[in-house]
């Protein structure tokens, strides 16, 4: 599976198709979502919002991680 | 379940952009949504979103609408609204049935939000003959000076998940008898009870020969979200959410000058008193923490006990805890459902591990609870040592924190140290305790309870909250001046022209 998470890649589309980078990201201390719902912001805006120095480490670590988690992704709505 | 969505006039694939009654708004661009069921996974149906040009289309009809809703009498407007409240009695087991399969709470709860919006909508009948302005007396003889309020426009409605209908009517009811218009962006992960609703108004609204009223957008908060919140067209946006896109909201509307009505996140706490009455008590936790699987704005997220009775409270919640028939929300004698979303789930098990590094001990629950299905999980209770930085935000989940405190003053200190304002509580029966809770050297939160829980707000009040809760009152009291603009009117009846201040320009 060729995951393709971007830095432009909308919150809302990254919680929805890869649930798991939620957890991911909040142990790195990237809020996702807040009271259940995603932010309506850039995956990217949200890393610099939170203070991460290198966004895009974070951002190849994050590829890695949904790779290794193997689950099928819900289709993007399209 | 096609039998439900038949009765709800709920198609495979529905149109996300409404204006009324065969205004549908269809854009070949617009992105396919599909609603899930987050207790077996399993797509309910799909909506095509909204564009920015179905949003455009449906904002021009709602503020075209305007010009003469406002023209109707309040009265009138009253009628309207009594007419809705109506239909809601009609479709009020078949709408609550849906608000449980597509968000996940249990159906007496989904029925019980319907119940609200026809609550509101009868408040809203009789508010609609009492839009009172002040009459001051003027220092000026033969001057009368008074004031009148004026509904304000196309206003903007964003609802989250949590209560998918309820918010809305709260806000839609009043803002209508107000005579402003309105467009809804719902959650898109309740779209389908949103059109359920845009159904129930369309047919009501045809039946007084009005469209307009009543409109839907649904897409994503960074298009349809970030256009209505920009859009100067919408002097008003009332926004539920969490604080962090209050303030995205906040700052974006009052940019363009527009004025918003936020209702944000909440951090709920319970004081237990050593002479609360704790058999009432724990009844109260476990439906304020555990309810709507902790996912209201208004759960109960920490549980502030005197020293003296936290051995004994902590085995009774325990207790009760493990008596909570979890699983499908439909089913008799279930009282939690699943969360929301995966990535619900996901939060929850990340801040437990935070609240664990933190110094806290999980003595309930902490657990996934897959063989229900991916979106169950445990409620569980974590004792903190400290209200450490975990404990300060907001994790929507059903999660309780327990901490301990010696006096009235440090359980008020704690209680008051977390950023968020919305609903608190006390169990005592203790008179000056519950006052001291109630004083303005008690409870900075905007609701504030004496022996009974955080959740579970009558439409009759206004609810909101302070600090990081966003400041916005909705519902009931005298919430309905948020959707109106004051006017100040001095008639001068005297043939003099005397100045205020007795001043004397060029006399």
């Amino acid at each position: 599976m060729d995951v393709k998470i971007s830095l432009d890649t909308p919150v809302e589309e990254l919680v929805e198709r890869f649930p798991e980078a939620v957890g991911f990201l909040l142990r790195r201390s990237v809020r996702c979502i807040r009271c259940g719902e995603p932010l309506w912001c850039s995956l990217g805006e949200l890393l610099k919002e939170d203070g991460i120095e290198n966004p895009q480490i974070l951002l190849n670590e994050l590829n890695k991680h949904i790779k290794k988690t193997e689950r099928v992704p819900r289709p993007q709505n399209s | 379940m096609n039998k439900l969505l038949e009765k709800l006039k709920i198609k495979d694939v529905n149109i996300g952009a409404c204006a009324g009654e065969g205004e549908w708004y269809e854009d070949p661009q617009g992105t396919e949504l599909v609603s899930y069921n987050p207790a077996t996974g399993e797509p309910i149906a799909k909506i095509i979103q909204a564009t920015e040009k179905t949003y455009e289309q449906v904002v021009s009809q709602a503020v075209e609408a305007f010009k003469s809703w406002r023209m109707m009498p309040a009265p009138k407007r009253g009628l309207v609204v009594r007419d809705l409240g109506q239909a809601l009695r009609e479709f009020k087991e078949p709408l609550g049935e849906l608000v449980a399969v597509e968000m996940g709470k249990i159906k007496a709860e989904g029925i019980g939000e319907v119940q609200e919006m026809i609550d509101i909508c009868d408040f809203a009948v009789g508010l609609s003959r009492q839009l009172y302005g002040l009459t001051m007396h003027s220092e000026r003889p033969g001057h009368r000076m008074y004031e009148q309020w004026h509904p304000s426009g196309a206003i903007g409605v964003i609802t989250a998940f949590n209560f998918p209908v309820a918010v809305w009517a709260w806000n839609a009811a009043i803002a209508a008898v107000c005579g402003d218009t309105v467009v809804w962006k719902p959650s898109s992960n309740t779209p389908l009870t949103a059109i359920a609703v845009q159904n129930v108004c369309n047919k009501v609204m045809a039946d007084h020969g009005l469209k307009g009223v009543f409109n839907i957008v649904i897409g994503y908060g960074s298009i349809v979200g970030e256009k209505m919140i920009n859009d100067k067209r919408l002097p008003l946006i009332s926004f539920t959410g969490s604080t962090k896109m209050g303030q995205r909201v906040s700052e974006a509307t009052a940019s363009r000058f527009g004025r918003t009505i936020l209702e944000l996140g909440g951090n709920n706490a319970i004081i237990v008193a050593e002479d609360a009455d704790l058999e009432m008590a724990v009844r109260t936790i476990i439906f304020g923490a555990v309810g709507t699987a902790g996912q209201r704005c208004t759960t109960t997220r920490r549980i502030i006990m005197h020293k003296s009775i936290a051995s004994e409270l902590t085995q009774r919640i325990v207790q009760a805890y493990k008596q909570v028939r979890i699983g499908n929300p439909l089913e008799e004698g279930i009282l939690m459902g699943p969360l929301v979303t995966k990535s619900a789930v996901e939060d929850m098990m990340a801040a437990l591990e935070k609240a664990k590094e933190q110094g806290g001990e999980i003595i309930y629950g902490g657990n996934r609870l897959t063989e229900l299905g991916e979106q169950f999980v445990e409620p569980t209770i974590v004792k903190m040592p400290a209200q450490t930085e975990i404990v300060h935000h907001e994790t929507f989940a059903p999660i309780l924190y327990f901490l301990e405190y010696k006096d009235i003053e440090e359980a008020i200190r704690l209680h008051n140290e977390v950023p968020q304002g919305l609903s608190s509580a006390i169990f005592t029966t203790n008179l000056i305790t519950a006052e001291k809770f109630l004083s303005h050297e008690g409870s900075d939160c905007g609701i504030a309870n004496v022996n009974i829980g955080t959740s579970g707000a009558e439409i009759g009040g206004a609810f909101g909250g302070e600090k990081e809760t966003g400041g916005g009152r909705e519902s009931g009291s005298d919430a309905w001046k948020g959707y109106m603009r004051r006017q100040t009117n001095t008639v001068n009846w005297s043939g003099e022209l005397p100045l205020a201040q007795g001043i004397k320009f060029g006399d």
